[in-house]
């Protein structure tokens, strides 16, 4: 087992491990990915209607 | 027209339980088709070791008293696998997709759900790779010619689809801090438990 941090110096923060989440998501399934930030667990908002940052 | 996915990281730990209640309803509502785009929750979990259906009873309960006095809950899960860690420290990512948006095919998602993962890795500079037949993904030496420990896996993958939709998904070690946890508590449920974080 490893982690980002055992293989990566410096180690990357959590925004840019999203960040390229969301373009490895772009990349792989050929689609476009918005980003929307502020959920809370067990809650989401009807992002939908109000898109927040697309990514790819 | 391309398909459009909405990426929600999801604030604060969650505890296992929660979003899994969580990642039920989003699939019921994907099916049912009250939920009309296909989301991926990202997030962090309190610490918790989960095991698929068919494990031991006896080796469930070792674990289970051994796990209450680190702090680890235990939780059964619909999945098949390994046993799996999740905690502080790692990247969870539970995509709720209708693959009859994609392909109605389980073993090509899986394998783009590491194409996900590797292309994400290859962005922040880490070579990783599938290790075939294993599902998930490895850095380290790819043909594994370098001998045992030469191949270290990164990112574990486990789905679950009912009538095409997607939940479970794939957790990315970020940090150490998986790994330490996982360790402290292996020795818990080594009877007879593969280990996987």
């Amino acid at each position: 087992m490893t982690s980002l941090e055992a293989e990566t110096a410096p180690a990357p923060n959590l925004g840019q491990v999203e960040q390229a989440l969301a373009h490895g998501l772009s990349r792989a399934f050929g689609v476009e990915v918005t980003t929307e930030r502020g959920i809370a667990v067990g809650h989401i908002p009807d992002f939908t209607l109000d898109p927040g940052v697309t990514t790819a | 027209m391309v398909p459009h996915l909405f990426l929600l990281p999801v604030e604060g730990r969650v505890p296992y339980l929660a979003g899994l209640e969580w990642q039920r309803t989003l699939a019921r509502e994907r099916i049912d088709g009250t939920l009309t785009d296909d989301v991926v929750l990202l997030l962090e979990h309190e610490p918790v070791v989960t095991y698929g259906r068919g494990s031991d009873p006896a080796n469930r309960s070792l674990s289970e008293s051994a796990l209450e006095s680190s702090g680890i809950e235990l939780c059964e899960v619909e999945r098949g696998g390994d046993v799996t860690y999740h905690g502080p420290g790692q990247i969870v990512g539970y995509p709720i997709l209708d693959l009859k948006r994609y392909r109605r095919d389980l073993h090509w998602y899986l394998r783009i759900l590491e194409e996900t993962l590797i292309s994400a890795l290859g962005e922040l500079g880490v070579a990783a790779f599938r290790n075939s037949p294993h599902t998930g993904v490895w850095v380290g030496d790819p043909d594994g010619s370098l001998g045992a420990g030469s191949q270290r896996k990164i990112a574990s993958i486990g789905v679950h689809v009912s009538r095409w939709v997607t939940w479970h998904g794939f957790a990315l070690n970020v940090t150490n801090e998986p790994m330490q946890t996982f360790s402290l508590s292996a020795f818990s449920f080594r009877a007879g438990f593969r280990e996987s974080t």
